[in-house]
């Protein structure tokens, strides 16, 4: 879970909306891949004010389950050097 | 007391609706996903499970094409409105409510917007061939009520769908969402216009409008404004359900629609229908028997949603639903029903009629009890 500061282990997902944030949760809790909700982190231009941060080991399997479909999904975020970086 | 009002609006509901309202009040009460805490996060979830439940129930494959509005008078206006341009060709019929008329006039004499209304038979039926014998070469959208409001007659819509091709269609299921099956896919419905308080059985001040994918590209937003999606940019974003849905949504209202449309999905769309025809038919057949008693629309439940207005010699629509409150504890409603046009086409301009509106609670005990009370008062006024 992240607990305030950021963490280099997580990637936030980033959507087009809070419904597809919804989807998405909902798809991942399906695959068991465990997920925090948290607000969208400044540095990445923000579409949606809430984004899905999981953990670094289930990034391939989250992007796998989300790809799978029209998910309004734009991108994959990761904390590198403390700057956010597009996988 | 005996409720028989549910073509304005379905009560009791089903409790699980209070609750999901209460519920929402008492425990989560934020804003649906504006803000990344997690009451905003629930109150979201609260709304994404209420946006499914409903695409579910109404066929409609994709959910973000399920958009909230107030009620069906704004989903028929969203579309009218973000759809319709100077000199463009509108059919509909005579059997519309003022929600479609009202909007339809005001745009005719706006934008010089060109109304054919197909004309229905006295008993409120529309057929594809008349409704497409009104087609013109820029006709570019048709409305037809799924069923009346005031007579209860269900149109053919898949028919009328068939018939017109590629025309959008837009559908006000205001009386049918909920108690009549309906696949937006299956029966060709472009544009789907619900309440959430009627069949849907939720609150007043919810409602939907379902759109065929492709559809939101022919039909502009009502409202710009505020979606918590793209802040960085002040234009309007083009994604669905935000495209649409500026400003905060009625969250713990479609909290407790999301109940209503859960319990309709565990009872089974086509049971609620088959007990409300069976207390139709069973409500008809009382009503045959009496003297004095005019029966409206098909009379027949097999062409009609749950709601039969009659008139009675001798006594005015308004008179028996005093009576009929006030001595038999009897809820109905009298008059014209929002719906000038479909009045004259059944012949029943001005005085209107006595609204008799079933629900999915409804029982033959209190089927019964009206038969009798109408039975009263017909004798009553032929004696007088």
């Amino acid at each position: 879970v992240m607990m305030g500061k950021a963490d280099e282990h997580q990637c936030v997902l980033v959507f087009e909306s809070i419904h597809d944030v919804m989807r998405a949760e909902k798809e991942l809790k399906a695959l068991a891949i465990s997920l925090d909700l948290v607000p969208t982190p400044r540095q990445i231009s923000s579409d949606c004010g809430m984004a899905i941060a999981v953990q670094g080991d289930d990034v391939q399997r989250a992007l796998a389950g989300l790809t799978t479909s029209d998910s309004g999904f734009i991108g994959c975020y990761q904390l590198v050097c403390g700057k956010y970086q597009k996988l | 007391l005996v409720y028989f009002d549910n073509a304005a609006t379905s009560f009791p509901k089903p409790q699980a609706v209070a609750e999901a309202v209460r519920d929402f009040m008492l425990y989560i009460g934020a804003n649906p996903g504006r803000s990344g805490h997690r009451l905003s996060a629930d109150a979201a979830r609260v709304v994404f499970d209420a946006r499914e439940a409903i695409a579910s129930l109404l066929g409609v494959s994709d959910s973000r094409h399920v958009i909230f509005t107030q009620n069906a008078t704004e989903a028929i206006n969203l579309v009218l409105r973000g759809m319709l341009r100077d000199g463009d060709h509108v059919v509909t019929t005579s059997m519309e409510h003022n929600s479609v008329m009202r909007p339809l006039r005001w745009l005719s004499a706006e934008y010089g917007v060109n109304v054919t209304q197909v004309p229905a038979d006295r008993a409120g039926r529309t057929t594809p061939g008349d409704v497409v014998a009104a087609i013109e070469q820029d006709t570019r959208l048709v409305v037809v009520n799924h069923a009346s409001n005031v007579t209860g007659t269900i149109a053919p819509i898949a028919e009328i769908k068939s018939a017109i091709g590629e025309i959008p269609l837009l559908v006000d299921a205001a009386q049918t969402a909920g108690g009549l099956p309906i696949n937006l896919e299956r029966d060709g419905i472009d544009l789907l216009a619900c309440t959430g308080h009627k069949g849907l059985l939720g609150p007043t001040g919810t409602g939907c409008l379902c759109l065929r994918p492709g559809m939101e590209k022919l039909v502009q937003p009502l409202m710009r404004g505020g979606t918590g999606s793209h802040s960085e940019s002040d234009e309007q974003p083009e994604h669905l359900p935000d495209r649409y849905e500026s400003g905060t949504r009625n969250a713990a209202g479609i909290a407790g629609l999301g109940a209503g449309v859960r319990y309709l999905l565990e009872q089974g769309v086509n049971e609620v229908h088959q007990h409300e025809q069976e207390l139709t038919g069973m409500l008809l057949d009382g009503l045959r028997a009496i003297r004095g008693v005019t029966i409206q629309g098909p009379a027949d439940p097999r062409e009609q949603v749950a709601t039969v207005s009659v008139n009675i010699d001798g006594i005015t629509s308004s008179e028996v639903a005093l009576a009929l409150d006030r001595r038999y504890d009897i809820m109905v409603r009298a008059g014209l029903h929002c719906a000038p046009q479909a009045h004259r086409t059944i012949g029943t301009y001005p005085e209107g009629t006595v609204r008799l509106s079933l629900g999915p609670l409804t029982t033959s005990d209190e089927a019964s009890h009206v038969i009798k009370a109408i039975g009263e008062i017909s004798q009553e006024a032929h004696q007088s």
